[in-house]
C-alpha cells in the first residue's frame, strides 16, 4: 500500500477549500492516515525541498524553459540567465509563497495512492493541468502571470512526485513512518481477496 | 460583534464513510475559518472530557435507555447486566468513549461569528433521526436513540460540536495547544463581514 504527502497551500487554506479538496481524495477511496494545520518557519520550508546545488539548477532551468516558452526575456525581468542564481531566486520565492498563512500537511493512504494524488491533482502549474483536475478547476496561475507580479507560480498543492519523495517528506512532516490504520467502506469492496 | 472558537469533531462513521471533506466544506462555505485541524487517534483522556462526568447527566441518560427500553419490552438488567439509571448512564459513557477510538478522528476549531449557535444550526439534532433535510447530521444518517440502545452501542452522529462557549473554551483547549491555532485572513472575510 502506498503512501503520500499532500499539502494544501496558503491560497488554498485562505480560499476555504479544505474540506473541497480533501473530498477529491476521499472520493477516490484513499485514506487519510494523518493531518495537521501548521505555519512553519522558513528554515523548516526550506528544508521540505531537497535544497541541493542540482536541484536548485535545475529549478532554475525550469524557470529559464517557461520564459522561453511565454516569449519574455529571462535576463530583463531577473536581470540574470544563470540557472543557479535563477534557482535560488525562485527558492526564495517559493518559501515566500508558503509563509502567506497556515497550510495543511496530510498522509495519505492506498494502492497507487503517489500516482493517484498527482492525477487527480493535475500539472504542478495550474494553467497546464487538464480540466477535471483540482489545480484546473480552482485556478488559472502561470509562469506568465506569476513572472509578470513578481512571484512564484502558486501551486497550491503539493503531492511527493515518487516513493521515495513520500517516505522523506512523510517522515519530514510528521517525524515517523509509522501510522496506525483503520478501515474505510470501501476497503471491504476493493482491497480483499 | 465577538469573535467564537468552537470545536468540531468529525467522529469516526464520519471518517470511515469518507465524509471529511463534505463536512469540512458545509463549514467552511458559511464563513467559518479553520484555525486549527488535526487528525488523530484520541487518547481515553481526551474523549472523557467531552462528556460529563456529572450523576445527573448519567442518571439523565440512563433514564432514557431504560425508557426505550421499557417501550420495547426489552428487559434492561438481563441485557445491560443492571436497571440502575446511573449505571446505564456510565455504560454509555464508557460505549461513547469507545466509539471515538474506532478510527482517527478530525478535530478542527472553527472561527467565527455567533459560532456555537451556526454550527449548531449546520450540525441539525444530534439524533440524526430528528435532524432536518440539510443539516449534516440530517443528511448523513437516520440513526435514533433506539436503535443504539437495543444494539448496546453510542448514537453514531457523524460530528460533534461544543454547546455552548464555555465548552467550547475547554474542548478547545483538550485538543490543542496554543501554537496549534493561528490568525489569518480568509480571503473572502472582508467581503462577507467588513464593515
Amino acid at each position: 500500500m502506498e503512501r503520500t504527502l499532500i499539502i494544501l497551500k496558503p491560497d488554498a487554506v485562505k480560499r476555504g477549500l479544505v474540506g473541497t479538496i480533501f473530498e477529491y481524495f476521499e472520493n477516490v477511496g484513499l485514506k487519510l492516515l494523518t493531518a495537521k494545520m501548521v505555519k512553519p518557519d522558513q528554515e523548516v520550508i526550506k528544508n521540505h525541498y531537497p535544497g541541493t546545488k542540482e536541484w536548485i539548477t535545475e529549478m532554475g532551468q525550469k524557470t529559464l524553459a517557461s520564459f522561453k516558452q511565454s516569449g519574455a526575456d529571462v535576463k530583463k525581468t531577473l536581470k540574470t540567465d544563470d540557472p543557479t542564481v535563477l534557482g535560488r531566486f525562485v527558492y526564495d520565492r517559493l518559501i515566500k509563497y508558503w509563509m502567506e498563512g497556515p497550510i495543511i500537511v496530510s498522509v495519505w493512504e492506498g494502492p497507487h495512492a503517489i500516482e493517484i494524488a498527482r492525477k487527480i491533482r493535475g500539472h504542478t502549474i495550474p494553467y497546464l493541468s487538464s480540466p477535471g483536475t483540482i489545480h484546473a478547476t480552482y485556478l488559472y496561475d502561470s509562469s506568465l502571470l506569476s513572472t509578470s507580479l513578481n512571484r512564484v507560480v502558486k501551486t497550491f498543492i503539493h503531492a511527493s512526485g515518487d516513493a521515495a519523495e513520500a517516505q522523506r517528506e512523510i517522515k519530514y512532516w510528521f517525524g515517523t513512518n509509522e501510522f496506525r490504520s483503520y478501515e474505510r467502506e470501501v476497503d471491504k469492496l476493493y482491497l480483499i481477496k | 460583534m465577538n469573535k467564537q472558537r468552537v470545536l468540531i469533531i468529525i467522529k469516526p462513521d464520519a471518517v470511515q464513510r469518507g465524509l471529511i471533506g463534505e463536512i469540512l466544506k458545509r463549514l467552511e462555505q458559511v464563513g467559518l475559518k479553520i484555525v486549527g485541524l488535526k487528525f488523530v487517534w484520541a487518547t481515553q483522556d481526551q474523549v472523557k472530557n467531552l462528556y460529563p462526568e456529572a450523576e445527573t447527566w448519567f442518571k439523565k441518560v440512563g433514564e432514557r435507555t431504560l425508557t426505550n427500553y421499557q417501550k420495547k419490552d426489552l428487559d434492561a438488567k438481563k441485557i445491560l447486566g443492571t436497571d440502575n439509571p446511573v449505571e446505564i448512564g456510565k455504560l454509555v459513557k464508557r460505549w461513547l468513549i469507545n466509539y471515538l477510538q474506532e478510527s482517527p478522528i478530525l478535530c478542527a476549531a472553527l472561527e467565527g461569528h455567533e459560532t456555537v449557535e451556526i454550527i449548531r444550526k449546520i450540525c441539525g439534532n444530534t439524533i440524526p433521526l430528528l435532524a432536518p433535510p440539510g443539516t449534516i447530521r440530517g443528511d448523513f444518517s437516520h440513526d435514533n436513540i433506539e436503535l443504539a440502545n437495543e444494539n448496546k452501542r453510542p448514537l453514531r452522529n457523524v460530528i460533534h460540536a461544543s454547546d455552548t462557549i464555555q465548552d467550547a473554551e475547554k474542548e478547545i483547549k483538550v485538543w490543542f495547544t496554543e501554537d496549534e491555532l493561528f490568525e489569518y485572513e480568509r480571503a473572502d472575510e472582508e467581503i462577507m463581514f467588513g464593515p
